[in-house]
């Protein structure tokens, strides 16, 4: 979410989830969001049917929402920028600009203006492939809207250009002035239950708790008061730089608490051989996960019906979960497993309770201070919240951004780090499905669920299938640079031409085998979305 | 949306006054304000669809009723929710429901259940391997399992629904092994004690119907004596049924449980003889009599009251005291009942050559056991029947018998064929003593109570007997009777008497009115209201068929038993039933078709027939008979239950936005966009529907045996860990603490109770066998069990000495979008603060 912080200053959600409700158009870009969000689905599809918002859909795939929109850009994966800047095109042409707020509330205009004429819709189609009748279609229904909501996920961030992917949306709402106000603002859909809140506590390598940079002196000196200790003042490295530097034998030891990266991160030998170089590694999760059985040691962790404390949610809503049953055997809520590893070092962490980690973040942190256990008993609080007495923050960037004005990038298209060639002449992309989450560890011990969607399937469109000779229903290999996996072919024209798509939730057939490591040289988030493959019958 | 609240409107809700938000309707507004109005088609998820017509209010100044679900409120609106009219229409409407919905709410076998104990519910547990529990739940309503699922005849088992394929589950057996389970297990079940009352019951009689009233008394803190005229307790339990039937030591065994709840039994203390009730009366607060009908009736045939002729019940108790009584060499016993079983097989035992067993009626007209009958046969009883004695020969002592055989006539009232001497057919049998069972009267000696016939008067709602403040039941109450029936009496008077106790008799709540109603006896008492236990409402599966249960046959497992030939009875009172092994045990268990609702206790509908005290429709034959639909893997149909509210139809479009069902007029049927299987369908598996379903025709697709038996379970709101939305559920737990079940309250929240298939389904990983358990260590290439002070120790030891070598810049942290706010602080305050590096990360990105 570096992207936003750079434009806004704020890496969150700006808006909230009701805010649907109230916008009179819902852009929806890179996100399947019935099948990732099913309850922000409901609230999209309320918004159109019963409160007449216009829904424009960006994506490759006819998506189920598709139905239900206004317009749909079947757009080809890794144009988005091209497609973005093409519909700004449209804006700035017809003039359907909010110059007050430009004017106002933001700087940077006057450079991306500079860039966006060569992106007439003619030329972004050719790039695209979207329609230019179509792009001038979306550009007017956004352009013109008084309320325009954006949402993304993955489609979205998972590109060598994720960052700019998300600059370019930025760019977008900041010129109509959809920043500040209900039913609007730039929303990044969190794919999982509290990334927003790992992200707010410090799991990042350049910030402490509620964004404090690790390089700003007066916040660390704060920390260092209240641990006793001295932090190091260098930001450090990111999952992708520790898996490089695992590769090359610079890590020597890792602690991962709670993540499969053998089956969720991209390219998965490389991930294997980057851990198996490791001198040590200790796993925490509460499954003998496949990372977890490369680990030297695997300390078993309560799961979230055995443990108290908090999940913040992709609206920045901090929530309780409840303690409903005593974890297996011998297995520990995470945090107590940490603090008698730290005291094992040495260094006591006297915590009795969640509750009084959570008292300890409100001390440290402005934008939780209001927040207790106390008054989340009656309901959840969306930070910032910096007093008892004030009521949460639906909305951020009402009277200023948080970095003082939004600020505008010149985002120029790029193309993606791998394109399809003769020998891997399709594009892949990896989503998730509706009835399994992230690696399926848990939904997996689901037998309903499990009867859902049992095995892994690979979609591919008909003219594809009929080049290749495949059926519906036939078992088909799938390669790329790195990898070779089988799944079920769905043949079926709801995908683009040229592309397939794959969940990656399984690990007999592990799509992260043939995706890209290559990196958003900012987030550092790997290429999940696209990579090329070719494809044949088993 | 913004929707501003304007002013807020003064209504009238049932005289008395409210205030509610513009815009709302009567029964949102009633909602708002605690109140409720009743409705099945209401969900604040959904527009109003005003189908079911349970809400219907009178407005005043509007002539006929309207629908509050769908009505707006208007300032100083007027409401009457509850007339006696609107009440009408609402229990009309639920009988028409009623009149087309071929289901059980109960299972049959608890039905059947003289005590009402929860049967399927404990078979249920036997199957999870739940013994206590299983023992906790019978003990609800019946505290001497070991003893009844010895001896019980059973009505359970001739209603099971499993006799249509196989034969019905042997829950006696089932129950029989659960408490032999507890029995020998450390931690068997102990009911909690509640804090003393300072109030004391006199029982009279420590048969069945006394040993549980004692049991319930003393759990609700009274003290408790029971006084006993035998020397032992136990009454019928102890002197009247073999050992071979019922082991002593299991008999004491369960006796002594009411010791630990503090109960005094003082044997020897006979009424009449040693204490009379005035004595009672006076120092205790209330006294029950279960007396019981142990006195044995004379059979009324010729001569016999000389030397040689015995009564069934007197012979019994004599074996059971003294061991042995004398007999000759040929004995004969008259009657078809227990008694008369159990007579002729102790008779074998004590070396008697040749048992006869005289009855009038055929064998299929026996009130015995058919197990009991058989054993009988094996041992070497010889039958006799269509006959009965007339005259005894002899004249100091037994030499024959003259009998005579009954000719089957006309069916007379009851239904079975009357019977009648065929005159000429006289014969003799030659014996050296005859053994009357022919039943047993009630002897009340010492009790100045006033008898109907030859049992003692009670009043059937209060169980008094004309004497205020003593109550009976048992044997002595509705004649001989089985013990179970002596149990259930026993129970309902403890609930009455403690009521008593608590609070200042106001008779008016459980009689009619006056306070010499309580006082009334009753003439005549039905077989319910000879147990006193009001039987639940339940909705009946009434004319079903092999067909319907859509299962294959199995056979009953079978009781391993100690095979007595004819020979080796004699002398041998050792327990013939074994009992089931555990493996046996939970064979048989699979074997029980889960016939009652898994909403019972929380069924809108249901809730709403108690309520409106509606009838059981009987008229099976108008119903719809539906298949159960299990063909989805998440939500399974049942169509009989289906009272076309159309919720479901109306969640699955107006919220989920698939629309995958429809109602179909023609039909009056919910099925399937375009009657397909829903699997077929655009169906999304959210679960939406079955959480909107008022009743349980859409539920959750389960395994066998997947639910929690006590009611109600722990609940416990929290947070969904899928995705980033932050759905707020409420995870159901059971006794063991298996997350069974998510629901929601539709609430003010993210999703205001709506979720996916993730968030209601995706539970299961929580209570799985493959979590781990126990940290574990890499020795050796694999990875093997440890304790947390080695894992730890070692942890700390390794990251130290990387550190120290290599810099902390060497060891990396990855946190997690999984874990919680506090985990994932804790664990960057480690990286940092601990190992001193800014390397730690989480998967934001992924
Ligand atoms: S749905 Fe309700 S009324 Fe129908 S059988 Fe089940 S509990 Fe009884
Ligand atoms: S499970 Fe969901 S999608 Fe399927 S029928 Fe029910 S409400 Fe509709
Ligand atoms: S299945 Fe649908 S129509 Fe039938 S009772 Fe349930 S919610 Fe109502
Ligand atoms: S119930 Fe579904 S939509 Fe709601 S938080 Fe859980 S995964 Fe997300
Ligand atoms: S609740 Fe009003 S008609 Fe059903």
């Amino acid at each position: 979410m570096v992207g936003l912080a750079k434009a806004f200053g704020s890496g969150a959600m700006t808006n909230s989830i009701d805010d649907m409700l109230d916008a009179s158009v819902i852009f929806a870009i890179g996100t399947n969001t019935t099948e990732a969000h099913p309850i922000i689905g409901f609230q999209i599809k309320k918004a159109v049917r019963e409160y007449g918002a216009k829904l424009i859909i960006v994506d490759p795939r006819r998506i189920r929402l598709v139905d239900f929109a206004d317009v749909w850009l079947q757009i080809k994966p890794g144009t988005n920028i091209a497609l973005l800047n093409g519909i700004m095109n449209v804006i700035l042409g017809e003039d359907l600009v909010d110059h007050d707020f430009i004017a106002q509330r933001t700087e940077g205009f006057e450079a991306l203006k500079a860039i966006l004429p060569k992106y007439t819709p003619d030329a972004v189609e050719k790039i695209t492939g979207v329609p230019a009748e179509d792009i001038r279609k979306a550009a007017r229904m956004y352009g013109a809207a008084d309320r325009a909501i954006i949402c993304y996920t993955l489609g979205i961030t998972e590109h060598v250009t994720g960052t700019d992917n998300v600059l370019a949306i930025a760019n977008l709402a900041m010129m109509t002035g959809n920043i500040g106000k209900r039913g609007a603002g730039v929303n990044p859909l969190r794919g999982q239950n509290n990334v927003q809140g790992a992200c707010d506590m410090g799991g990042l390598p350049n910030v402490l708790p509620g964004y404090q940079r690790v390089d700003d002196n007066a916040a660390r000196a704060k920390f260092e008061k209240a641990w006793g200790v001295t932090l190091p003042s260098k930001p450090g490295l990111t999952e992708t730089d520790m898996m490089e530097k695992a590769a090359s034998c610079e890590l020597k030891a890792m602690y991962i608490m709670g993540e499969n990266p053998m089956l969720a991160d991209p390219d998965t030998h490389h991930v294997e051989q980057s851990l198996k170089s490791l001198d040590f590694l200790v796993v925490q999760d509460i499954f003998l996960t496949e990372t977890a059985q490369l680990a030297d040691v695997v300390l078993p962790a309560a799961s979230f019906g055995e443990k108290d404390g908090t999940y913040t949610n992709t609206e920045r809503r901090v929530q309780r979960i409840r303690k409903a049953t005593e974890p297996p055997g011998n297995a520990k809520p995470d945090w107590q497993i940490i603090s008698e590893l730290s005291l094992a070092m040495g260094y006591p962490m006297r915590y009795n309770s969640a509750e009084e980690i959570m008292e300890e973040v409100g001390q440290l942190t402005p934008s939780f201070k209001g927040i207790s256990y106390a008054r989340l008993e009656s309901g959840g609080i969306q930070w910032p919240c910096p007093a008892e007495d004030h009521p949460g923050t639906p909305i951020l960037h009402t009277g200023t951004f948080t970095r003082g004005r939004g600020l505008f990038h010149e985002i120029e298209h790029r193309s993606s780090a791998e394109e399809p060639d003769s020998e891997y002449p399709l594009m892949l992309t990896t989503g998730r499905n509706l009835w399994h989450y992230h690696t399926r560890t848990m939904t997996g011990k689901s037998e309903g669920l499990n009867a859902l969607a049992p095995h892994n399937w690979v979609e591919i469109h008909p003219n594809d299938a009929a080049k290749l000779g495949i059926v519906h229903g036939d078992m088909v290999a799938v390669e790329s640079r790195r990898g070779r996996i089988t799944a079920t072919a769905v043949v079926t024209d709801t995908i683009l031409q040229g592309l397939v798509s794959m969940p990656f939730h399984y690990a007999d057939s592990p799509a992260n085998l043939l995706t890209n490591r290559a990196a958003d040289p900012v987030s550092k988030t790997p290429e999940f979305k696209v990579c090329a493959v070719k494809i044949e019958k088993a | 949306m913004e929707t501003i609240v304007r002013i807020s409107l003064n209504i009238k809700i049932d005289g008395k006054h409210y205030r509610a938000k513009e815009n709302q309707t009567i029964l949102e507004a009633a909602l708002a304000n605690g109140l409720s109005i009743p409705h099945l088609c209401y969900d604040p998820r959904l527009k109003p669809g005003a189908k079911c017509g349970m809400c219907v209010v009178e407005v005043a100044g509007v002539s006929s009723p309207v629908k509050a679900c769908k009505t707006k409120i208007s300032d100083g609106m007027v409401v009457n929710t509850s007339t006696e009219a609107l009440k009408d229409i609402r229990k009309r409407r639920l009988e028409e429901m009623f009149a087309d919905h071929w289901a059980d709410c109960i299972a049959p076998c608890t039905l059947a259940c003289p005590a009402g104990t929860d049967v399927q519910g404990y078979i249920g547990l036997i199957a999870q391997k739940r013994y206590r529990d299983a023992i906790e739940l019978i003990k609800q309503t019946n505290p001497f399992p070991g003893i009844i699922g010895r001896i019980c005849t059973r009505p359970c088992e001739d209603a099971c629904r499993r006799n249509l394929a196989g034969g019905s589950v042997s829950i006696c057996w089932l129950k029989r092994f659960a408490a032999d389970m507890d029995r020998l297990s450390d931690t068997h079940f102990k009911p909690a004690v509640k804090l003393p009352t300072g109030k004391k019951v006199a029982i009279v009689g420590s048969g069945a119907a006394g040993l549980t009233a004692a049991y319930y008394l003393a759990i609700e803190g009274h003290k408790t004596v029971i006084f006993e005229a035998m020397p032992q307790p136990g009454g019928m339990l102890r002197y009247g049924i073999p050992s071979y039937r019922l082991p002593k030591d299991i008999l004491d065994d369960e006796i002594n449980q009411l010791f630990e709840l503090g109960v005094d039994i003082r044997t020897d203390h006979r009424l009449g003889r040693d204490l009379t009730l005035d004595e009672l009366q006076s120092s205790y607060d209330a006294v029950f009599l279960g007396l019981g009908a142990q006195a044995g009736e004379r059979a009324h045939i010729e001569n016999d009251d000389i030397k040689g002729v015995i009564r069934g019940i007197n012979f019994l108790r004599s074996v059971s005291l003294q061991g042995k009584v004398e007999l000759g060499k040929r004995v004969a016993v008259m009657g078809g009942g227990n008694v008369a079983i159990d007579s002729a097989r102790t008779a074998l035992r004590l070396g008697v050559e040749k048992v006869y067993l005289i009855y009038r009626r055929t064998r299929d007209q026996m009130p015995a056991n058919d197990l009991e009958i058989e054993e009988a046969e094996r041992e070497g009883v010889e039958f006799i029947f269509l006959t009965s004695p007339i005259r005894v020969i002899g004249s100091d002592r037994v030499e024959g018998i003259e009998c005579i055989r009954m000719a089957l006539g006309d069916p007379d009232a009851s239904g079975r064929p009357s019977i009648r001497p065929e005159p000429g057919s006289e014969f003799v049998l030659a014996v050296d003593n005859l053994i009357t069972a022919v039943g047993q009267v009630v002897t009340a000696e010492g009790a100045e109570i006033t008898l109907i016939g030859k049992t003692i008067g009670i009043n059937v709602k209060t169980m008094q007997t004309t004497v205020p403040g003593v109550f009976a039941a048992g044997d002595a109450v509705s004649s001989p009777d089985v013990a179970i029936k002596a149990v259930a009496g026993g129970r309902r008077a403890a609930q009455i008497i403690n009521q008593y106790l608590l609070s200042p008799p106001n008779w008016k709540v459980w009689s009619d009115g006056s306070p010499e109603a309580a006082h009334t006896i009753n003439q005549y008492l039905t077989d319910d209201e000879s147990s006193g236990l009001a039987k639940p409402f339940s909705a009946v599966r009434r004319g079903i068929t092999k067909e319907d249960l859509d299962v294959p046959s199995t056979a009953r497992t079978p009781m391993p038993e100690l095979k007595l030939l004819k020979r080796q009875v004699l002398g041998n009172f050792t327990e013939i039933e074994l009992g089931f092994s555990e493996e046996d045990a939970l064979k048989e268990a699979q074997r029980c078709l889960e016939c009652g609702c898994v909403k019972q206790n929380d069924c809108d509908l249901r809730n709403l027939a108690i309520e409106y005290e509606i009838e059981p429709n009987k008229n099976y034959e108008a119903m719809r008979h539906y298949k159960v639909d299990k063909s989805h893997p998440i939500v399974l149909r049942d169509q009989n239950k289906c009272i076309q509210c159309e919720k479901c139809v109306q969640i699955c479009d107006e919220v989920v936005g698939v629309g995958a069902l429809e109602y179909r007029k023609a039909e009056n049927d919910i099925v399937p966009v375009g009657n397909i299987p829903l699997s077929e369908t655009k169906c999304e598996a959210c679960g939406q529907c079955i959480s909107a379903c008022p009743t349980a025709a859409l539920v959750e697709n389960k395994r066998k045996f997947e639910r929690e038996f006590f009611w109600p379970p722990q609940v416990t709101p929290t947070t969904c860990t899928y995705c980033g939305v932050g759905c707020q559920l409420e995870l159901n737990t059971d006794r063991t603490g298996k997350v069974f079940k998510v629901t929601t309250e539709p609430a003010e929240s993210v999703n205001k109770g709506n979720l996916c298939g993730k968030g209601r389904f995706g539970y299961h990983f929580i209570n799985h066998p493959t979590r781990l358990r126990t940290p574990l260590i890499r020795k050796g290439g694999g990875l093997v069990e440890a304790s947390w002070d080695e894992a730890l120790s070692l942890v700390a030891e390794r990251f130290s000495k990387i550190k120290e070598l290599y810099g902390p810049g060497a060891i990396g942290g990855r946190t997690s979008g999984r874990c919680t706010n506090e985990d994932n602080y804790v664990f960057q305050k480690f990286m940092r603060a601990v190992i001193g590096t800014n390397n730690v990360d989480n998967c934001a990105r992924l």
